[in-house]
């Protein structure tokens, strides 16, 4: 499962990825459509369609941004790869060009990993994968160690420092041992990974939006031209499946709500096919959406969320994530909160009642 | 303002001592009168401003809580004499203690039985009808058609009592305060729009984007689309979209005669296998003019033992989910199940 983000901004993209990311708590990784346990302060994960496992921990989990968390540190296998991938992804704050990352694991040796060079970011711009012979010295650190701190700088100057538990690390991997049925293979970390191996081979065109959609999607939405938009990110593709891909096309900005189409592609049928979604009102229940607020998706959970907010602080709205499961997206929990607070954002998209699974099903 | 003279005459029969000559039971309750009619048992508690008035009629303003004998709900009823509110006014109510509540005419504010007899429809109909019992007074206000703002005051002193009296005469003592629902065996008594006899070019091309359908004119059914009035300024409009050997599918459209303007409609689906989903195409559908309902009958197979339906209700903002059931496993029927019987989704049913 491959993520590509288009626009070249990374701030940009984290804003995005922050904004998308509400509600894809730990928690709720665990109910993916993939084989999950919590060992401590680690998930461990199996995709289903790459066999690609790995074990995450998370800083500051359910941000009060909305995010799954500031940090995560991940560390992964795939099925047939000869050693392990660490990776650090980074919400919060956004690395400066260049930056070390620094880390120590306890009061271990201090390891310096360069952006760009021994710190790459691949399938998506804040995903940054630990190589080279630092990371090899790094990963026998972590499965000795309790905590790893790390500290980059950022493009306002100043650095960022924040430190992951490690508990629960070394049960994790073992965990994914049992499930690649490779039990007592090496703890080896440092080779680049194949992003192919980690998020499954892609098929479309990364570059341009195929013909037939943007002929679909003028046939068959409400939007506004693709290419008047004046945003710099307009549309996004991932793979979610061996044979589907999803585009989700910007339909209108907008500062509060900007609107998305969601479109699946099925390579096998050569189909596309607009997705119809839910939305949720206290006077009119459930009606029919075809657009989305908000959207974006997560490629490591497969969730594709939605904020529909109320106000422009976002403290009433509606929220629904969706996991991609065999052919198509379910609906894995809906939030609606209809009066609106003191316009705080700090409340954006908290302590939304849960509409959906209802409490009484 | 005296374009209700005619109305005027049509009704005296209502009038408190108009229905002493029916025979009906009543009580003064303060500023309420309760009654019931021994025929049909039909009870209602009325208050009336300006009773009276001198001028023939009998108040410029009325409000009427009543209930059929068997009535599930309370039907909430302003009957306006002095003057009328325009045909898209919103109609507000305000009590001493409870929030301001906006109904839209012809859409949550309907008039049925007579084109002055405006009904409380709704989910603010039953929000109202709670801070009614508690209250003291009701506020309420209009447009009329010289876009000028009538506001004017009901009393609620001795609504509660009446409401009880009626419980006691219906044999219902304890039974729920709730109201919104349809009058019973009333007809709808707003302005008709003239329903078009063929579909538009614009209608067609918002049907050509709606993703499930197929060309109309691929479609045994394609000729049967309907055309209905869902309030005083709106159709909603029917059209074939799929076919197949038992589930015929149509897509549904607004037309606002006001603006001239087209909208497709979307609706809530359920699926056991993704949950809650969005749909453009009912299944089997049908629409009821007269209580504005729209219903659907997915058959997961010809026999129907399996599959979805759902009922919406069009409110003031469209349509409505009022009910949604659904059942995945064709598994044939069991002996007390009937025909679309199938689990009840929505609401959902609490233990």
């Amino acid at each position: 499962m491959r993520s590509i983000i288009l626009g070249p901004s990374l701030s940009r993209l984290i804003i995005a990825i922050v904004a998308g990311l509400i509600l894809c708590s730990p928690a709720t990784a665990k109910t993916v459509g993939v084989q999950a346990t919590e060992y401590k302060e680690w998930i461990a994960n199996c995709q289903a369609h790459t066999n690609y496992c790995y074990a995450v921990t998370y800083i500051n989990p359910d941000a009060s941004s909305g995010s799954i968390a500031d940090y995560w540190l991940s560390v992964g296998r795939s099925i047939t790869g000869k050693q392990w991938e660490i990776s650090i992804t980074t919400i919060q704050e956004e690395p400066a060009d260049g930056t070390e990352f620094l880390v120590q694991a306890d009061d271990g040796e201090q390891l310096s990993f360069t952006l760009g060079e021994n710190a790459k970011a691949i399938g998506s711009a804040n995903a940054f994968y630990l190589i080279g012979d630092q990371a090899s010295t790094l990963l026998p650190d972590l499965l000795s160690g309790t905590r790893l701190n790390v500290e980059f700088g950022m493009a306002t100057g100043t650095n960022e420092t924040f430190s992951f538990s490690l508990a629960g690390l070394k049960a994790a991997l073992l965990w994914i041992d049992k499930i690649q049925d490779r039990k007592g293979e090496p703890r080896t970390a440092g080779m680049e990974p194949d992003p192919d191996q980690i998020f499954g081979v892609l098929a479309p065109s990364t570059d341009v939006l195929p013909g037939e959609l943007l002929a679909y999607h003028s046939l068959k939405s409400s939007c506004k031209p693709i290419n008047s938009l004046s945003v710099e990110r307009s549309w996004e593709l991932h793979q979610v499946s061996y044979d589907s891909y999803l585009y989700i096309l910007s339909c209108w900005p907008n500062d509060t709500n900007p609107a998305s189409s969601v479109y699946v592609y099925n390579k096998n049928y050569k189909h596309y096919s607009l997705r119809l979604f839910v939305d949720y009102r206290e006077n009119g229940g459930w009606s029919g959406a075809n657009i989305l607020y908000n959207a974006s998706f997560d490629p490591i959970t497969q969730t594709l969320s939605s904020f529909h907010k109320g106000n422009d602080s976002g403290d009433c709205g509606t929220i629904g994530n969706w996991v991609w499961q065999d052919y198509d997206f379910k609906l894995n929990a809906f939030f609606a909160k209809p009066e609106c607070g003191e316009r705080s954002n700090s409340q954006a998209g908290k302590d939304f009642p849960q509409i959906y699974p209802a409490a009484s099903n | 303002m005296r374009v209700i003279v005619a109305i005027l005459a049509s009704l005296i029969m209502w009038s408190p001592a108009a229905a002493e000559t029916f025979g009906e039971k009543r009580a003064y309750f303060k500023d309420w009168l309760a009654a019931c009619r021994p025929a049909t048992n039909y009870c209602s508690a009325i208050t009336y401003i300006n009773p009276n008035p001198g001028d023939g009629a009998v108040a410029d303003y009325w409000l009427r809580v009543g209930r059929q004998i068997d009535g599930e709900q309370w039907e909430i009823s302003m009957v306006t004499i002095v003057d009328m509110p325009n045909s898209s006014s919103s109609i507000f109510f305000k009590t001493d203690t409870g929030e301001e509540h906006w109904f839209s005419r012809g859409n949550d504010i309907v008039a049925y039985g007579g084109v002055n007899e405006f009904y409380l429809l709704g989910h603010s109909a039953e929000l109202l009808f709670s801070e009614m019992i508690a209250g003291r007074r009701l506020d309420a206000g209009f447009w009329n058609d010289a876009d000028q703002s009538l506001d004017f005051t009901f009393s609620l002193s001795g609504l509660s009592a009446s409401l009880l009296w009626i419980d006691e005469n219906q044999k219902r003592l304890g039974s729920p305060r709730i109201a919104g629902a349809l009058p019973i065996n009333q007809t709808l008594a707003e302005d008709r729009i003239t329903l078009p006899g063929m579909l538009s070019d614009p209608l067609m091309e918002l049907h050509a984007k709606t993703a499930s359908c197929e060309p109309l004119y691929e479609l045994i059914h394609a000729e049967d689309w309907g055309v209905y009035q869902v309030n005083n300024e709106s159709l909603l409009y029917m059209i074939p979209c799929t076919a197949g050997a038992y589930n015929f599918g149509y897509s549904f459209y607004t037309y606002n005669t006001k603006y001239d303007q087209y909208q497709a409609l979307l609706f809530a689906d359920y699926w056991d296998s993704v949950g809650w989903t969005g749909t453009d195409v009912l299944i089997n559908a049908y629409y009821d003019p007269e209580t504005r309902t729209l219903g659907s009958f997915y058959k997961g197979r010809g026999i129907g033992d399996c599959g979805t339906s759902g009922e919406w209700r069009w409110e003031q903002y469209g349509f409505k989910l009022i009910k949604f059931n659904a059942k995945s496993k064709c598994e044939g029927y069991s002996d007390d199940q009937a025909i679309g019987e199938f689990p009840q989704i929505y609401p959902p049913v609490t233990n």
